[in-house]
């Protein structure tokens, strides 16, 4: 049968490129399933891929920026914008989410932040067999993977927030303040420092997935598969072994079409693992998980609008990200980033004064380790997130920082916490030691379903408190390992 | 940590309603055989993907063969009884038989793969119903997807898929 594998990977951000990487290095059958296409950059054309889908730029902007939109008041299933398109915005009641889609997932878009988590002994006393010290190696091999290393003051970054702030009588960005590292040229090229954050990467400044690890597991005989969503995971009982078939729907044949696996990995990005678990268990292709949906949080998330309107900047260039900042003498101040209009001068829009303006204001992003306490519910094929704001002090301690933030600066931050707002969702399908507890064991295997992995955020066990992408790279690693070991 | 598997739920075959042929034909080809002696019994039947009708578009097709699952269509489904079986008409009690058929394991003269194969090439049928060859594999417990190809002189051709379902 030709479409039997070893094992299939859903989705291809951090957990699905690394969980591939592993296994097709280690002589295993795999293919991966990406519901997005293969993204239209520099990498992707040298890597010789011919079918690739604009990032939203120019006349392709207004086009390929949605892909689906969900709200509660549209159909269950969301309204389908652009296959191409690079966002999809989940809008609810408590927190909505935003995600991407395209080969290489969040790396396209993401700030290029690789870090370890914000909460000290992260990993340990959640279940046996995985702890801190355990989990370091995989983090220090993705962000040497990555070529990631913190900017520094004589890299000379444009906007670089510990340039800005040295002399700063009201916020702080010195050594104690600790930048992240990031996977990006900094080399002096001006090139490498537009257009390279919330809207892709066309040229190589920004390490992405596709090249970083795509590219070398396709020549170790990885299967990549674009435009091809999952919509059912099936279990089969043999009369020896347990086996999984897929349902998906191929976007360019417009077709459904079905995969075998002796194993899957569940790396769809939080969101679409749920809707995926949740259809599935439905659908009687899976059982058990009674924990489903439990402790979901955003990771603290809280992005606000600071109107700084500085004469003269341009603050649209630079890193994806200027750097981490704190406020001087604020005690217990939560983390801090600033980022520009990254890519805006390839938005079309009316006039320049409108992009003028944008250029010279930032976007602040407060983040801290959230208690995960939400919950995603499942109703009749509809997704929602619950989450109780009150019950998570760090979104009021990022509130009234960014209100500190409006008085020291003079300049006005503009922020809502009636309707918050998340890019990295996480939660779900945790870690736990039972599964009353959690929906997957210290391997990642998902109780009551063997040979099913979940190598993701839906399977931290809590929030990091600081960008995950390491983070579930880390995990995504362990779990392919040890899977690898087995087959 | 071993995981143990646990007892699946029970598939709804209404999702397949609206499958293609093209469509069906890849999932049949992924489904395992059936034991010897697993169908037993009487079974609800559901048609779907019949020929010709694949050009209707998709929520068309689904209301159709939702249709057909009502009081209007007189074919309720399948009875098997060891090496033969007939379609139940009517009832679902399986009181009026009538379409008598063998039934074997082989490999399917399609994709090659091991079926429950269902010969309609018996006396007791009429003479038009003789080359009808239906295929049948597991889809979940107690749910299994067929197909009923019809063997012309020059080729077999695919007629409809149907799935059956244990009533009791």
């Amino acid at each position: 049968m030709t479409n039997k594998y070893d094992v299939i990977v859903i989705g291809s951000g951090f957990g699905g490129s690394v969980s591939s990487y592993h296994l097709a290095k280690a002589g295993a059958k795999v293919l991966l399933l990406e519901r997005g296409p293969w993204r239209d950059t520099e990498p992707v054309r040298a890597m010789g891929i011919k079918k690739r889908s604009h990032l939203p730029a120019g006349s392709h902007f207004y086009t390929h920026i949605l892909n689906r939109f969900s709200a509660p008041w549209l159909p269950k299933s969301g309204v389908k914008v652009n296959t191409h398109g690079l966002f999809d915005i989940h809008y609810d009641r408590d927190m909505s989410v935003v995600c991407s889609s395209g080969v290489g997932g969040g790396s396209h878009v993401y700030s290029a932040m690789n870090i370890r988590p914000a909460v000290d002994a992260y990993w340990d006393n959640h279940v046996d067999g995985v702890s801190t010290d355990m989990m370091e190696p995989h983090y220090q091999w993705m962000i040497d993977k990555m070529g990631a290393r913190p900017p520094a003051l004589d890299d000379n970054i444009p906007n670089f927030t510990g340039k800005r702030y040295e002399d700063s009588p009201h916020f702080v960005a010195d050594e104690s303040v600790q930048q992240p590292a990031m996977s990006m040229d900094m080399s002096s090229n001006p090139e490498n420092f537009s257009n390279n954050s919330f809207f892709g990467c066309v040229g190589w400044s920004k390490a992405t997935l596709d090249k970083i690890l795509l590219s070398p597991a396709i020549n170790a005989g990885l299967e990549v598969k674009a435009l091809q969503e999952c919509l059912g995971i099936y279990r089969i009982d043999g009369p020896s072994a347990t086996s999984y078939r897929l349902e998906v729907m191929d976007h360019q044949t417009k077709r459904h079409t079905y995969y075998q696996a002796d194993r899957i990995i569940l790396a769809a990005g939080t969101l679409n693992t749920q809707r995926l678990l949740f259809r599935s268990r439905d659908n009687g292709g899976l059982s058990g998980m009674p924990s489903l949906g439990c402790n979901f949080g955003g990771n603290g998330d809280f992005p606000a609008y600071w109107g700084v309107n500085e004469k003269g900047a341009d603050f649209s260039i630079g890193t994806p990200s200027h750097g981490r900042f704190e406020l001087r003498d604020y005690p217990s101040c939560p983390n801090f980033t600033e980022y520009g209009m990254s890519g805006i001068d390839d938005v079309p829009l009316v006039g320049n004064a409108v992009r003028n303006r944008l250029k010279r204001d930032l976007v602040l992003v407060g983040m801290g380790a959230d208690r995960a306490n939400g919950a995603f519910t499942w109703k009749n094929g509809r997704l929602r997130t619950r989450y109780i704001q009150h019950n998570n002090p760090i979104i009021g301690a990022i509130a009234k920082a960014f209100e500190e933030i409006s008085r020291r600066s003079g300049k006005k931050v503009w922020f809502t916490n009636k309707r918050l707002l998340t890019v990295h969702p996480l939660g779900g399908a945790r870690l736990a030691s039972n599964q009353n507890d959690g929906v997957v064991n210290e391997q990642g295997e998902v109780y009551g379903n063997p040979g099913l992995f979940i190598a993701d955020a839906s399977a931290l066990p809590a929030a990091p408190g600081s960008p995950p992408s390491m983070t579930i790279a880390a995990w995504a690693c362990h779990v392919s390992q040890t899977l690898s070991n087995k087959i | 940590m071993t995981v143990v598997a646990q007892t699946l739920g029970s598939f709804n075959p209404n999702s397949l309603l609206k499958h293609s042929q093209k469509e069906l034909d890849e999932l049949f080809k992924t489904l395992p055989a059936l034991t010897e002696g697993e169908l037993e019994g009487v079974y609800r039947g559901r048609l779907f993907a019949i020929m010709g009708l694949g050009i209707l578009p998709r929520f068309l097709r689904n209301l159709l063969y939702r249709l057909l699952q009502t009081f209007i269509n007189p074919w309720k489904g399948k009875r098997f009884d060891g090496d033969n079986g007939a379609n139940i008409w009517f009832s679902k009690r399986g009181t009026l038989p009538y379409g008598f058929y063998s039934i074997n394991s082989q490999d399917s003269a399609v994709d090659g793969e091991p079926v429950t194969h269902l010969s309609y090439d018996v006396d007791k049928n009429l003479r038009i119903l003789r080359p009808v060859r239906g295929e049948t594999r597991k889809l979940s417990d107690g749910v299994y997807l067929a197909r009923m190809n019809y063997q012309t002189r020059k080729k077999l051709v695919r007629v409809l898929y149907f799935t059956l379902d244990n009533i009791s």
